[in-house]
């Protein structure tokens, strides 16, 4: 009954406080304008990758006859569908795009170092939503929140609740529910947008349901930030000093930690840069077959090896086309070796993960932001699911390029041989799925249990602070 | 209707209240005067059971306030020096609210007659209390007191800082208030106004009451003697 009565105080005097409203204005302005941004660029994006995937099969289908392996050099892409949350959560899918291209004897790179990707997308760059939620809406709740309790001590008005028979507890538990209240009427307009984009976009699939997780994670850092701000100006005597200590919170959680961290991991936990990584992959490739020297010591030793096992002497002899079966060989080779460097560097991206996993025991924004982008499936996994699905697909592709040659062109003359139209027009078509799972368990707990940690952490602040005795 | 019973309060080795004994029946009017430091609000706090006491007690309606807080905060109105109203609230709203807090939700009519009561002009009622003068807020604190049919009512210099036709503004609600029966204990530094309003007066110095006196008895100039009389003492 009494906390009623705080509450519906609480809220008039909210809404008729000018610098409050003109703030919450501006920050509803601010994410409509970032959706409406976000949802073009990623109509933009959608229709500019349908486009180019049409085109690319295109061209692959139509590419002529041609000698198989021409084809391998030729290429093709693989294209990851956009994703629609990422008008909400971009993540690092502006850094790392949305193709790959596919060849012979290579694994192309699209991202390099996951701590420089995640540095970037945390920085002041663009107008996002999840740049609005991680920087400017807790700094909404700090302003409208800040002076909630402290200015009751400063104008005597805490002494006459109390003598009104208001208790500390029912004061703070009140303002703590009135600000929870004022954070979700703020994000309301913008929970209803991001229902009807996801719904019009794809209907009521794991999108909505992603979104709506979304929703909780975002709401789950509102919840820490309204903790903290009504702890503070709990505990404290003056505005000002609630004002200064809020937002050295904001400023160390938002700013500082997760540009630390970052660059913490970064610096301990090294990525090669792409020349050095390919020196490395080149120097590991010369142990092996190589596709484009049938001379070199290890694709002589294969030679000798198939010769040895059909029981004939010269590769003409052989029931199939010798240059075809070696190229699958040094692709499958090739294969390994570059698999053994991705995992490496996926090995660094994970060590990465865990220094962040650290970091966000002590700044809750980057608990909220690793884990928004795991939901919305535009974290670094998400990609590297893409790039290993796209790599699945470029191994059977040249196998069936590779197994083409081999059983189709006439004795050693692989050169001369051209595969028809009809040949690529039934190679497989690149479809790329996304994991079925809404996030993934062993990447995001971490961060999701540092988030509820600081939520439990902070509420559990809020009873300190509104069980503390105090004479004012 | 309020009584304390060798009310002590210690704060940090120093005692703010000395063994005070007070009784103030419904329809009496106790002023208690006293220099800054004298005890006066320490002996109001404790009466709110804003700290407990370090010794006695201090019973309203015949209930100890810190065994019944909630009991005893029902019963009275308290107005400070500077009554502290929601500046972006109206008149109106300030009192639904504080009477809300109590359980007692007022119509719109009541809310006006209860401001009207306390004296406040028609036309200021609805308007935000950021443009109220003190005298203003202070009788919004009377209309909390004539809603909440408060038996007691614990003022703390109210009328400092008031200008002398809004002091007699108040000092005539002050008599209504008595009129409807209630106990009135208002903490003040003005002599003249307390031997004016006051049915009886205490002197307090250093936390202990001097003096007690029946304010018809005595002059104003008698009244200053004796309350210097104690200062110096």
């Amino acid at each position: 009954m009494i906390v009623r009565k705080i509450v519906s105080n609480e809220l008039t005097r909210l809404f008729r406080d000018r610098v409050v409203l003109a703030l919450a204005v501006t920050i509803l302005t601010l994410l409509v304008v970032s959706v409406l941004i976000g949802e073009r660029y990623y109509q933009q994006l959608s229709s500019a990758q349908s486009e180019a995937e049409y085109i690319s099969r295109l061209q692959w289908e139509q590419q002529g006859e041609k000698n198989p392996h021409s084809a391998a050099h030729y290429g093709t892409f693989a294209f990851k569908p956009v994703n629609v949350l990422m008008v909400f959560e971009p993540g690092v899918t502006r850094y790392t795009g949305v193709s790959l291209f596919l060849e012979g004897h290579r694994q192309n790179i699209a991202s390099n170092s996951l701590a420089e990707d995640l540095d970037a997308s945390l920085r002041f760059a663009e107008l996002t939503p999840s740049f609005i939620f991680t920087y400017l809406f807790p700094l909404f709740i700090i302003f409208a929140g800040f002076r909630m309790v402290v200015s009751e001590k400063e104008s005597g008005m805490y002494r006459f609740l109390m003598a009104q028979g208001v208790s500390r507890n029912q004061l703070v538990f009140g303002k703590t529910l009135a600000l929870w209240i004022v954070a979700a009427l703020l994000f309301l307009p913008f929970f209803v947008m991001g229902l009807l984009i996801t719904g019009l976009t794809s209907g009521v699939t794991s999108d909505m349901t992603r979104f709506m997780l979304l929703t909780l994670v975002w709401m789950g850092y509102f919840g820490v930030m309204i903790h903290l701000t009504i702890g503070v100006s709990s505990l404290v005597r003056h505005s000002g000093t609630a004002m200064v200590t809020l937002l050295a919170i904001w400023m160390l959680g938002s700013l500082l930690l997760p540009r630390l961290v970052t660059n913490a991991a970064a610096s301990r936990h090294t990525v090669p840069a792409t020349t050095e990584f390919y020196q490395a992959v080149r120097t590991d490739l010369t142990e092996g077959v190589d596709g484009h020297n049938p001379f070199s010591e290890h694709s002589l030793a294969f030679r000798d090896s198939v010769l040895s096992a059909h029981g004939v002497t010269d590769i003409n002899e052989l029931p199939f086309n010798f240059r075809g079966m070696m190229l699958q060989e040094a692709e499958e080779f090739e294969k390994r070796i570059y698999d053994m460097h991705f995992a490496r560097i996926h090995a660094i991206h994970d060590r990465q993960l865990a220094t962040f996993s650290m970091g966000s025991v002590l700044s809750p924004a980057l608990a909220m932001r690793l884990t928004a982008m795991n939901i919305a499936g535009t974290d670094i996994h998400a990609f590297r699911h893409f790039t290993q699905e796209a790599e699945a697909y470029r191994i059977n592709l040249m196998r069936e390029l590779n197994h083409d040659l081999r059983d189709n062109a006439v004795g050693d003359r692989a050169v001369g041989y051209v595969a028809g139209h009809d040949f690529f027009a039934d190679n497989p078509v690149f479809t790329y799925k996304r994991p079925s799972q809404l996030l993934s368990p062993l990447v995001t707990l971490p961060f999701m249990v540092s988030l509820f940690g600081w939520l439990m952490i902070s509420a559990g602040f809020v009873v300190m602070a509104a069980k503390k005795e105090e004479i004012v | 209707m309020l009584k304390t019973i060798n009310l002590t309060k210690h704060f940090n080795g120093q005692t703010a209240v000395n063994d005070l004994n007070l009784t103030i029946a419904s329809g009496e009017i106790y002023c208690l005067l006293g220099a800054n430091g004298a005890g006066k609000t320490t002996t109001i706090n404790m009466l709110l059971n804003v700290f407990p006491p370090s010794a006695g007690k201090a019973m309203i309606g015949g209930m100890s306030v810190t065994e019944n807080p909630l009991e005893t905060k029902k019963r009275l109105t308290y107005i400070p020096e500077n009554l502290a109203l929601y500046p972006n609230l109206t008149g109106a709203e300030n009192l639904r609210f504080f009477c809300g807090l109590s359980g007692l939700n007022l119509t719109n009519a009541q809310q006006e007659a209860h401001l009207t009561e306390a004296g406040l002009q028609p036309v200021a009622i609805h308007k935000r209390v950021e443009t109220y003068s003190k005298g203003m807020r202070q009788k919004v604190g009377v209309a909390l007191a004539i809603a909440r049919s408060s038996d007691v009512l614990l003022l703390d210099e109210p009328t400092s800082g008031l200008d002398p036709a809004a002091s007699n503004d108040f000092a005539r609600l002050l008599e209504h208030m008595k009129d409807r029966g209630a106990a009135v204990l208002m903490a003040t530094h003005d002599l003249f106004r307390a031997k004016e309003t006051g049915t009886r007066i205490g002197i307090m110095n250093r936390g202990k009451l001097m003096d007690e006196l029946n304010a018809a008895d005595i002059s104003h100039s008698d009244l200053e003697q004796v309350y210097l009389n104690h200062m110096k003492s």
